[in-house]
């Protein structure tokens, strides 16, 4: 274990960078509205609503990759789960019952929400949204 | 939307980088013994003390640092006090003559506990006598200032600072300073401590295993959400059936009278309470109709009793989680000197219609950490044991220490000493085993190679009861960390006015100690390990 004690005093050190600005560990908020809808058929229309996800960490690696705890309202519904992270960006995946979620970033403030179902045959939503972490 | 961080900034932020007992035992008191020989300390500092307080580190807020000499025993040290984002208070002793090593402890009950409070600060000066840099944290409130679990109503991530963030991150921050201080790496890492303070050594080996090289979790709070249920169950059955502290008495004498000699000493001790099946409408007299004193239970109460050694269970007679173990009932003389049942005011309440403390602890863990938002006028006599269970689930995955995927732990050469009192009023002590039982078995098939078990005959809650109760695990962690030594028994004592009243050898679970058949049933000598 000397070698990662090693690698955590470098750690240590580069913490000494002023450039923080996520505290490991953090509760984090993302707040979106949702802008545009997308069916099956890839028919998009314009939509409207806002949603706010909020992800509680359960553990996680140095680049923000790990578990989380999802909570959302959506559709007069509170959805809870618990959620993979890839990295501190995302994507960003869990499940509803049988319905698989997508969480991708395709930039700073811009995210498409992707929902699986996968019964009685595979077909989606993608809502398009414009978020950003409040938290 | 106010206080908005765009992604770019986050992306470089990750560029950088009961409360009562949490050490009761004797750590470092075999010190003298270990064939690491950690007590030699003969590195010092590379830095002034004062340099420290200049330092810039992830989520620092502030930091300041003291020289302190050496007085009453207490060696010459460096203070550095800090605070981590957001309110994670932290202190770090850095000794004049330092052996390399770190030792951290951790928090009962909510925690909360100041770095500063008489008990952190012994914890602590027992490492720096030792030769360790040591360090510990209130886990991001103050209990003075936010009781109980209510430091959530100010800041919602306190709850994940409490549930594990801020131990981790005083353990890197505290680790990451010393280095700075003497100029080189921590050798080894060790964590001991109990209760909550063990839920947070499990937690630590479990979601961040390079953080410590050895672990000693006393009374280990596994499962923070059963044994929150399990409260509601038994305080659900007293308010229906009160017994009082005479009642408690009785029945600790019946206890003892039918489960004492099944182990083959009748010593006051019952080395494994599983054996022992108890039926108290059965084996506690009844009182006859219109009769209620404390030579009796009515039917009611006997039910009530039962139901808090069986534990909670649904409709369908599932069990929902463990109940508290025969014996933990019997009368000890508690610290107050005072002598009464291990169950009074922590599991049955003072006086009829109160809250027992472990209750006080449950409802605090319904009222703030379950509900979100936190409900503080939560009725817990409202808890359905059939559908109410997964309200739980949400902390659970937050803060219970359940996860028994140690292989990264195992693979960094931790090792994990795990010590559970049998007569625990607080914690169910079968939380311990299951979850030993279940590790041990899913990081086998030689899991022993890095985890054991102790279970302590008559041990309440982290310390006290009956049994003997003070031990030095510490030690033992440190020589199977570095001399690859894995403890075949750690010998424990029960010390009454100074003296060494009793000792027993502690065994590696599931063996027990074995009366040799001569000698002084008082003396761990005369005591071997042995398969049950």
């Amino acid at each position: 274990m000397r070698s990662a004690l090693t690698r955590q005093l470098f750690a240590g050190i580069f913490l000494l960078s002023p450039l923080s600005a996520l505290a490991e560990g953090a509760v984090r908020v993302l707040e979106c509205t949702i802008e545009q809808t997308c069916d099956l058929a890839a028919s998009c229309n314009p939509d409207s609503g806002d949603i706010s996800f909020n992800m509680e960490p359960i553990k996680l690696a140095a680049d923000g990759a790990g578990s989380y705890l999802i909570r959302y309202e959506f559709s007069g519904s509170t959805f809870q789960a618990d959620m993979e992270a890839r990295s501190f960006a995302g994507p960003f995946m869990w499940d509803i019952y049988e319905d698989r979620n997508t969480l991708l970033a395709n930039s700073e403030y811009r995210f498409l929400w992707h929902k699986l179902s996968l019964s009685p045959v595979p077909q989606s939503d993608i809502h398009f949204l414009a978020c950003e972490f409040t938290q | 939307m106010n206080n908005k961080i765009p992604l770019r900034i986050l992306a470089l932020g990750l560029i950088t980088l009961l409360p009562a007992a949490y050490v009761h035992a004797q750590p470092f008191s075999e010190a003298a013994s270990s064939l690491a020989d950690y007590t030699r300390a003969d590195i010092h500092p590379s830095l002034s003390c004062a340099d420290l307080s200049g330092l810039e580190l992830q989520d620092l807020v502030s930091i300041s640092s003291e020289q302190i000499p050496a007085q009453n025993n207490i060696p010459s040290h460096c203070r550095v006090s800090g605070m981590l984002e957001p309110e994670i208070a932290f202190v770090v002793d850095l000794p004049s003559d330092w052996n390399g090593r770190f030792y951290m402890i951790g928090n009962g009950g909510h925690a909360g506990q100041r770095p500063g409070d008489g008990f952190q600060i012994a914890s602590r000066y027992a490492g720096l006598q030792a030769g360790f840099a040591t360090a510990s944290t209130n886990t991001g409130h103050n209990a003075d200032e936010e009781p109980g679990a209510s430091f959530v109503m100010s800041n919602p991530q306190k709850a994940i600072d409490y549930a594990y963030r801020a131990v981790h991150l005083t353990a890197v921050t505290a680790k990451a300073i010393a280095s700075l201080y003497y100029g080189q790496v921590v050798s080894y890492s060790y964590w001991n401590s109990c209760s909550n303070g063990g839920r947070q050594g499990l937690i630590e080996a479990q979601r961040y295993p390079q953080d410590f090289d050895g672990i000693v979790t006393v009374a280990p709070w596994v499962d923070q959400t059963g044994f929150t249920i399990g409260a509601l169950w038994n305080q659900q059955a007293l308010d229906q059936s009160p017994v009082t502290a005479g009642k408690m008495a009785m029945l600790a004498s019946v206890v003892m009278n039918k489960c004492d000699a099944i182990d083959g000493l009748v010593d006051g001790l019952i080395d494994d309470p599983r054996h022992c099946a108890l039926n108290i409408k059965e084996d506690a007299p009844i009182c006859q109709t219109g009769t209620d004193d404390d030579s009796c239970l009515t039917p009611a109460q006997a039910d009530a009793i039962q139901k808090i050694y069986d534990g909670p269970y649904n409709i369908q007679g599932q069990s929902i989680f463990p109940g508290f173990m025969p014996g933990s009932e019997a009368v000890s003389t508690g610290f107050s000197g005072a002598a009464s049942s291990g169950w009074m005011n922590l599991i049955v309440p003072a006086t009829p219609g109160a809250g027992s403390a472990d209750f006080g602890l449950a409802n605090d863990t319904m009222r703030y950490l379950v509900f979100q938002p936190p409900q503080p006028d939560y009725d817990y006599r409202t808890f359905d044991f059939n559908s109410d269970p997964e309200l739980l689930h949400r902390w659970s995955r937050l803060a219970d220490a359940r996860d028994i995927n140690l292989r990264d732990f195992r693979a960094n050469g931790g090792k994990l000493i795990m010590t559970y009192g049998w007569a625990d009023t607080i914690l169910q002590p079968m939380m311990g085993v299951n979850y030993y039982e279940q590790a041990v078995t899913a990081n086998g098939p030689d899991g022993t190679d890095f985890m054991r078990l102790f279970m302590i005959p008559g041990m309440a809650h982290c310390a006290g009861g009956n049994g003997p109760d003070q031990n030095d695990a510490i030690t033992a962690v440190i020589d199977w960390v570095e001399q690859g030594i894995a403890p075949q028994s750690i010998v424990a004592k029960k010390i009454v006015n100074g003296e060494v009243a009793r000792s027993r050898p502690l065994c590696p679970y599931p063996q027990v100690a074995r009366y040799d058949g001569s000698g002084s049933i008082d003396e761990a000598e005369n005591f071997q390990c042995v398969a049950p």
